[in-house]
């Protein structure tokens, strides 16, 4: 090979080891640097190979060139010189895991082309060994047409040999097209370079087949990624190749991949074999069961309702303690400060909002830390690859689980995740029902009810009705959300779907600092989040409710027709200036709203009260009731919900028909000015932030409304 | 309703916590629905970039 310095690039999957191969290569040569404009990555560094300087590029990792991601556009511009400044490189080093080659090998057959040089670096020898799985790197060499190198990046002398083979490299240029596109597709192939890539775009010259074989599967072009003129053309030329794909017998979205994983299978298939199934299929062999198409869904329901079983049952002692905490403290405050108006906005509005609240920081605790040992011992992956049989069949994207399953955290992050999903409907879809998942901020909410209404009946031993009834709200929120997908997917078709493919690392022990630190730090952020929220509501709230001041009128024998319905005997002078307060007065009005759904007015203002953030619900509660308690008198929000009878029909407030229709309205109402905040943002525009408010609320009045009407005539 | 220390402080909460809350969900809101989403904002998306 030449002595001229080179150029060279390593592209590969993430997690890969390229990284670890370009530090081993460049030592301490390198810089890091920001690509122009953007936050993605640069890694530039030098090696001395065979006695030349050569330069190192590290491209993000890719899992294919189609470059619908950031990363990926990036690796793919880089590797085609399109990028700014930057030359074509002379070699591209494709790191693959051996563990996992046919998969890997798809970015491979991509790059090769790009017609550029290629070597293929079969990294992770040492964890292909310990699986049991052998490759014969010439063989592999052979079928590819492409030098191959296996080795170990954390190994000092493979890395040697790595630098001596690619000194030893005569930098030629692999065959194009090798994985052989059968003749429809090449047809289709031509058609697009010749009629519309060549002559109108300007797409370099190495990059144009892999332009075409993108169009032909996606069926469009994004217009932000390169310049063209006569869009026209351009999409009658994309439809008239899609045709001859057509045409062809082939799907022209999936033509090209099942040929390039045929072509791989082919090349892997006498190259590599397992010789020990023993350690190899740990991994493997629990997913033959927690993935099967039968067992896995059981399973993931089992985890599930052991999860929330555990919620349920473990912070019960957590949850008491607080209580006490709460409750002692605002006897504390009622005693030690003078009486007077801060005395009472600090016990009934402050301690008692927030105590109502902080009350549930066990669960959320328990909560997150299931969700963070889920994640980190590999399972969560598994779990949305079981979630995505369903969701393909709904015709969801396989995109939108992971974004779904954050929104049991919280629906705003799972909301940002969705910018993974290419096709712009998927994505709206998929954001229009993650709110319907549960998130944690419905916990409090869910807790209160089932705690004070749902009988701890025991059931198969471990569990309870209270377990099980939380568990399937969560399943109820994950229901609506695939229903309501279903539903949106035929109002707006999407189209056929894209292939997905979806990684499923190695089971491990989490890592337990991880797991910790991250509970810890979703404790602190409910704490204080909600925290400051609900003091503020419970303050303003206070106010409400205590003013203006109205003494209750004395009672006689003459005039005791004339007030019987304004006020009964059982009522005591503090319910009764809550009744007539402001909050009282405006929970009056909206009562014939809602009282179908079978809440009283006190509810009602909790439902207000939540729109700013579910959870506030809860603290609206403790203090209302807290105001209307007789001083002197503590009992827990529990017990008060339980005891609170309506004075006008002398019946309790709650049944468990009021529980459960309180539930479903929270389950399914659009109660979270965040969240309209963020889809505002995400989607530049009201109108789905405006339609998903309406349909959600809609939605769950109808829904409450029938779950009561039914559960109060059983 | 005499006008002592008590009540001085607490409706001095009050306006503070009014003031937060018109931030927190008034104006936040609106400031953070203005900026501008990231790549892949659909149809509807006036991108500059
Ligand atoms: N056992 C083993 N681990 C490796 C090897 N190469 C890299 N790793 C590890 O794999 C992980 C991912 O490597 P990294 O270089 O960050 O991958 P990148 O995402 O492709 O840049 C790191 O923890 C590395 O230490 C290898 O050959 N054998």
């Amino acid at each position: 090979m030449s002595k001229e310095p080179l150029t060279i690039a390593l592209v590969g999957n993430p997690n890969t080891g390229k990284s670890t191969i370009f530090n081993a290569l460049t030592g301490l040569r390198q810089k890091i640097a920001n690509y122009p404009g953007i936050t993605v990555e640069q890694k530039v560094g030098t090696s001395i190979i065979g006695g030349v300087l050569h330069k190192i590029i590290d491209l993000p990792g890719a899992y294919s060139l189609n470059y619908k991601k950031l990363d990926e556009r990036i690796a793919y511009e880089t590797l085609i010189g399109s990028y700014e400044h930057e030359e074509i490189p002379d070699l591209a080093l494709v790191v693959v895991d051996s563990s996992n080659l046919d998969r890997n090998l798809y970015l491979a057959t991509q790059v090769m082309d790009l017609g550029i040089p290629v070597m293929l670096i079969l990294n992770m020898s040492d964890v292909a060994k310990g699986k049991g799985i052998s490759i014969n790197p010439d063989l592999i060499s052979n079928s590819l047409g492409v030098p191959v190198v296996a080795i170990s990046a954390k190994n000092k002398s493979d890395i040697d040999q790595l630098k001596q083979k690619i000194s030893e490299s005569d930098l030629e240029v692999p065959e194009p097209l090798k994985w052989g596109p059968d003749d429809s597709l090449k047809e289709a192939m031509n058609l697009l370079i010749n009629e519309w890539i060549k002559p109108y775009t300007n797409i370099p010259e190495s990059a144009r087949s892999i332009e075409a074989l993108r169009l032909i599967s996606e069926g469009e072009f994004n217009n932000a990624f390169y310049q063209f003129e006569k869009e026209e053309k351009g999409k009658s030329t994309i439809k008239k190749a899609r045709e001859l794909v057509e045409k062809g017998g082939g799907n022209p979205m999936a033509t090209e991949v099942l040929s390039r994983y045929n072509f791989i299978g082919e090349c892997t298939s006498n190259a590599s074999s397992i010789t020990s199934q023993t350690k190899a299929s740990l991994t493997d062999r629990i997913d033959a069961v927690v993935t099967h198409k039968v067992a896995g869904p059981v399973i993931f329901t089992l985890v599930l309702l052991f999860m929330f079983q555990a919620i349920f049952s473990w912070a019960t002692p957590f949850m008491d303690m607080i209580d006490l905490l709460f409750v002692e403290g605002g006897n504390w405050v009622a005693n030690t400060l003078p009486e007077g108006m801060l005395n009472d906005l600090l016990v009934d509005g402050v301690i008692a909002g927030l105590g109502g609240v902080v009350i549930f920081l066990p669960q959320i605790l328990f909560l997150f830390f299931f969700i963070y040992v889920l994640e980190g011992t590999g399972y969560m992956a598994r779990a949305a690859f079981v979630m995505d049989g369903f969701m393909t069949k709904v015709g969801l994207h396989g995109r939108s689980v992971v974004p779904l399953m954050s929104g049991f955290a919280c629906a705003i992050p799972g909301i940002m995740a969705t910018r993974t999903i290419e096709n712009w409907r998927d994505r709206i879809i998929t954001i229009m029902v993650l709110p319907f998942m549960a998130c944690s901020a419905r916990l409090p909410v869910y807790a209160l009810m089932i705690a004070a209404f749902i009988p701890s009946t025991t059931i198969l031993g471990i569990f309870t009705l209270q377990g099980i009834t939380f568990f399937g709200l969560y399943i109820f929120g994950i229901v609506m959300a695939v229903l309501a997908a279903f539903v949106m997917k035929r109002i707006f078709p999407t189209g056929q779907q894209t292939p997905f493919i979806m990684e499923l690392p190695a089971y491990k022990m989490p890592k337990w600092s991880v797991v910790f630190q991250n509970t810890a730090e979703r404790g602190k952020v409910f704490i204080t989040e909600a925290g400051k929220i609900i003091v503020a509501i419970s303050i303003v709230l206070w106010f409400l409710a205590s003013f203006p001041k109205t003494e209750m009128p004395v009672l006689t024998q003459t005039d005791n027709t004339e007030y019987n319905s304004s006020f009964d005997v059982t009522e005591n002078p503090e319910s009764y200036q809550l009744r007539h307060s402001f909050a009282g007065q405006f929970g009056k009005i909206i009562e014939p709203v809602i009282e179908p759904l079978g809440f009283d007015w006190k509810i009602g203002i909790g439902l207000i009260t939540s729109f700013a953030a579910r959870e506030v619900m809860v603290g609206t509660l403790n203090t209302i009731y807290s105001i209307e308690e007789e001083d002197g008198e503590s009992s827990t929000l529990k017990e008060k919900l339980i005891n609170d009878v309506n004075p006008e029909t002398g019946q309790p407030v709650y049944s468990i028909a009021t529980a459960i229709s309180l539930m479903i309205f929270f389950a399914l109402a659009m109660q979270c000015m965040s969240t309209i905040a963020i889809v505002k943002r995400e989607t530049n525009s009201w109108k789905w932030p405006t339609a998903m408010f309406v349909y959600m609320t809609a939605l769950a009045y109808l829904s409450s409304f029938i779950a009561f009407q039914i559960g109060s005539n059983l | 309703m005499e006008f002592d220390f008590q009540t001085g402080v607490a409706f001095g909460m009050l306006a503070i916590v009014l003031v937060y809350l018109t931030n927190r969900f008034v104006l936040t809101p609106i400031r953070r629905s203005k900026t501008s989403p990231d790549h892949n904002c659909g149809p509807d998306c006036k991108c500059e970039h």
